[in-house]
């Protein structure tokens, strides 16, 4: 037993035993779990005297009782344990801090993973406490036990989320202005992540979706929601590793692997559904999906690398087809555009597929697809054509004030610019009346128009920045030829020698 | 083991943060790494701690790349840098477990060795205080122990005595010392050079990301001096008597290239080597002078590298 627990102890993540250790040492989780005990004393018997004088705890008081405290759960343990997580990691790791990261032979997935385990204990002992005043709700009655068991395992999942995203948070920049800024965006997303959840609670206990194992409708919300939890969770993780990975390192093989094999579980999961559901908008609704989180992507591919060190060098593959598929799936801008050319591709052909099998009969549908496939890729043309220019314009223009890493930051300056300035240009020219119908030209650049449902607008659009896009990337064919002639493997003792990159 | 440093290069944009610097170190010695601010010392010494890589050129740690096999390399490094630990909550004892479980070394080693370091590092006093309750010097401390605490043949320190004071500051060096006796490369930049003159073996002088010299301290000043000062010998000799006569004695001597009167003592110059001397020592007893302190002169630290640096920072 004693060599048992020995092995499991040097088994262990060093990272989570330092969290838990510093946890126990301070005094935040010691406080956070007398509060919420505190609070659950309080909640439960606060529905008991107002259940009191009141018919309603015979049919349903457990449910009102529930959903009050899967309020308090869901919501503090969204603000502090993000929180906390997030704040933990910022104060040991920033770019001039090399105290943790990379003095060991410690992985980087092994300390976001450590972060998050550790976290997530800090959640369970949490809810441990509160559980017994959860499992009261049953005896109040009014709510069955699978459906108590399925609330707080939902609750909880959102709170792990909620954790990841608050140590991808600490992983970004770190100008204060920016962390300020991230950490309003990052509590509105936890806030959306909560009421979300917390609707979700409420229409289950209401309707007591899980209180029949037979429903399929049960299922298809199980599965739904585990996917979108394995599919948040892993790119979340993954997007942290790849921040506090080192530079010199390939980060994008992982992020791309990830983003590949979520985005493979959704094709699969919706193509299912849509099939079985013989409902064809669900695929389309899932290539708009894949479509704008494609032209973000866009946005942060051209951010990388457009030059290799040594330590990935030396693992290009030397011959010519493996290199190929390699430069996909290594960090660095033109490989970035490759993929998400790919990913694209592929979901157009799944749509297509999918769509024919999950509905044949209706010709009007056909059109909605037919639409969506244009509007698709407008939207993927149009996060191209302002990202290649934004980074035209880095290398020949700005490039000694913008660092690559915040090529980002261009292009949504030129979107800004592209939205703004030809629309007053033309307001100025002929004045706002009949402006949007007859000067269409002037709006083309505008992002709006990605929303609009106007037939010529959207094929004036499509041609526009199909043209942008062919001339931006005839602009950029030295660089692309460049990329692909300087992704080549380093030759043997080519350190010792100086030699042009 | 031999720590190799090839034709190293580090360029950020355009500018040349290391550009070309060379050099070697063996177990056992202590290297300064000695330049302005700017120079490329921390930059060189990232790199050797494998948190960095360079745009060309390499280093070898026993034959093993730091860029090749940073993996193998990292276990080979005890790295320090010029921030302090910063955890909290955590006590010292605490804190090198930790950093002992994230290089995979198992218990019952663990304890062992953690126990051994705090006893060399003289932090068994205070292992059970928390890092944030720590004196500057008893950071110092833990943060040498946290290098030392995978027994690494090389220990790269980055600045270890800044902002200590005089006691701690001698602890340190007494520290460095036996490490090296121990079998030890250590590496170690700072500042202060009047402390790094009593420890080290060699030095490496960097400039504006460029070597400008590098060697053994002799070597160094043989290489300061130039090919025909290498045969000059500076002593300070001090008479118990009257100064005049030795002095007029000395003037009229074959191998006293110079001589001059600094008040009670003369600083003379010698052609000639060690050897050369102890000839003359000899021939001034002879002469029954009463000699009370007869010294070479050797150049300082601060010395050598006011005379090979030009201050200039990029």
């Amino acid at each position: 037993m004693k060599a048992m627990l020995a092995h499991i102890d040097n088994r262990m993540n060093p990272i989570v035993i330092k969290e838990l250790r510093q946890a126990v040492n301070g005094r935040f989780v010691a406080s956070l779990l007398i509060l919420f005990l505190m609070i659950s004393i309080l909640t439960f018997s606060l529905i008991a005297m107002s259940a009191a004088g009141s018919s309603n705890v015979i049919t349903d008081g457990g449910q009102d009782f529930l959903f009050a405290m899967q309020c308090v759960l869901v919501i503090v343990c969204m603000v502090f344990l993000p929180g906390y997580a997030g704040l933990r990691l910022a104060g040991e790791w920033s770019d001039s801090n090399t105290d943790l990261m990379f003095i060991t032979t410690i992985k980087p997935r092994a300390v976001i993973w450590g972060k998050l385990l550790a976290t997530v204990i800090l959640g369970m002992m949490i809810y441990a406490a509160c559980m017994p005043f959860m499992m009261l709700s049953f005896m109040i009655r009014g709510v069955d036990l699978p459906t108590i068991v399925m609330i707080l395992l939902i609750g909880f999942s959102s709170v792990v989320i909620g954790i990841q995203l608050g140590i991808f948070a600490a992983t970004l920049s770190t100008a204060l202005g920016f962390r300020l800024l991230l950490g309003l965006l990052i509590l509105v997303a936890l806030g959306y992540l909560a009421w979300g959840t917390l609707m979700m609670s409420h229409d289950a206990i209401d309707f007591g979706l899980f209180s029949s194992w037979d429903d399929g409708q049960m299922w298809a919300f199980l599965s739904s929601w585990l996917v979108m939890l394995i599919s948040v969770l892993s790119l979340l993780f993954v997007f942290s590793v790849a921040r506090i990975s080192q530079p010199t390192a390939n980060r994008a093989l992982p992020v791309r692997l990830t983003m590949s094999g979520v985005w493979l579980l959704n094709t699969i999961l919706l193509s299912v559904m849509a099939i079985i559901e013989r409902e064809s908008m669900v695929i389309v609704v899932y290539l708009y999906a894949t479509s704008i989180a494609l032209g973000l992507t866009l946005m942060i591919v051209v951010c990388e690398r457009d030059r290799w060190g040594p330590r990935i060098r030396r693992t290009i593959p030397r011959r010519g087809l493996f290199r190929m598929i390699a430069m996909v799936y290594y960090s660095g801008a033109l490989g970035g555009l490759l993929w998400v050319a790919m990913t694209f591709g592929l979901a157009l052909g799944a749509t297509v597929i999918v769509f024919d099998m999950a509905d044949r009969s209706s010709a009007f549908i056909r059109i909605e697809l037919d639409e969506a496939i244009v509007n698709c890729t407008r939207i993927v043309l149009f996060a191209y054509s302002y990202s290649m220019t934004a980074l035209l314009l880095r290398r020949f223009m700005v490039g000694k004030i913008l660092r690559p890493d915040h090529t980002w930051a261009l292009v949504l300056v030129l979107i800004a610019i592209g939205s703004v300035l030809p629309m007053l240009v033309s307001m100025m020219m002929w004045g706002t009346s009949g402006m949007w119908n007859h000067k269409e030209a002037w709006m083309l650049p505008n992002l709006m128009l990605l929303f609009t449902d106007e037939h010529q607008l959207r094929s004036s659009s499509l041609l526009f920045y199909g043209t942008w896009a062919v001339l931006v990337t005839l602009l950029s064919g030295p660089w692309l030829v460049g990329q692909l002639h300087n992704f080549k493997p380093l030759e043997p003792n080519a350190d010792r020698e100086l030699q042009a990159s | 083991m031999r720590i190799e440093v090839t034709n190293l290069r580090r360029y950020f944009g355009r500018t040349k943060a290391v550009n070309g610097i060379s050099f070697s170190f063996d177990s056992g010695q202590i290297f300064g790494f000695i330049g302005p601010n700017g120079a490329g010392k921390t930059t060189t010494m990232r790199i050797m701690a494998t948190l960095d890589e360079p745009t060309y050129g390499n280093i070898y740690i026993n034959g093993i790349s730091v860029t090749d096999d940073p993996e193998k390399a990292r276990r080979l490094v005890g790295y320090m840098p010029d921030n302090l630990p910063t955890h909290r909550d955590i006590s010292v004892h605490e804190y090198l477990d930790f950093f002992a479980r994230a290089y995979g070394i198992h218990d019952p080693q663990r304890t062992e060795v953690i126990e051994s370091i705090e006893e060399f590092t003289n932090l068994l006093g205070i292992r059970d205080k928390t890092l944030k309750a720590l004196s500057k010097g008893m950071k110092q401390r833990v943060s040498l122990a946290r290098a030392l605490v995978h027994d690494p043949p090389l220990l790269v320190l980055d600045e270890p005595a800044a902002g200590l004071d005089p006691r701690a500051r001698v602890e340190l060096r007494e520290l460095l010392k036996v490490l090296a006796q121990r079998g030890k490369a250590i590496l170690i930049s700072s500042h202060i050079l009047t402390e790094l003159a009593e420890i080290i073996d060699g030095a490496v002088i960097i400039e504006h990301g460029q070597m400008v010299t590098a060697g053994t301290i002799q070597e160094i000043l043989q290489g300061t001096k130039g090919a025909e000062a290498a045969t000059i010998t500076k002593v300070l000799i001090r008479p118990i008597d009257d100064i005049e006569p030795l002095y007029r004695a000395l003037l009229e001597m074959p191998h006293v290239e110079e001589a001059h009167l600094a008040g009670d003592h003369i600083e003379a110059d010698i052609a000639g080597d060690e050897e050369t001397a102890c000839e003359l020592l000899a021939e001034l007893v002879r002469r029954e002078f009463r000699i009370l302190e007869f010294k070479q002169h050797r150049a300082h630290l601060e010395e050598i590298f006011m005379n090979v640096t030009k201050g200039h920072v990029q």
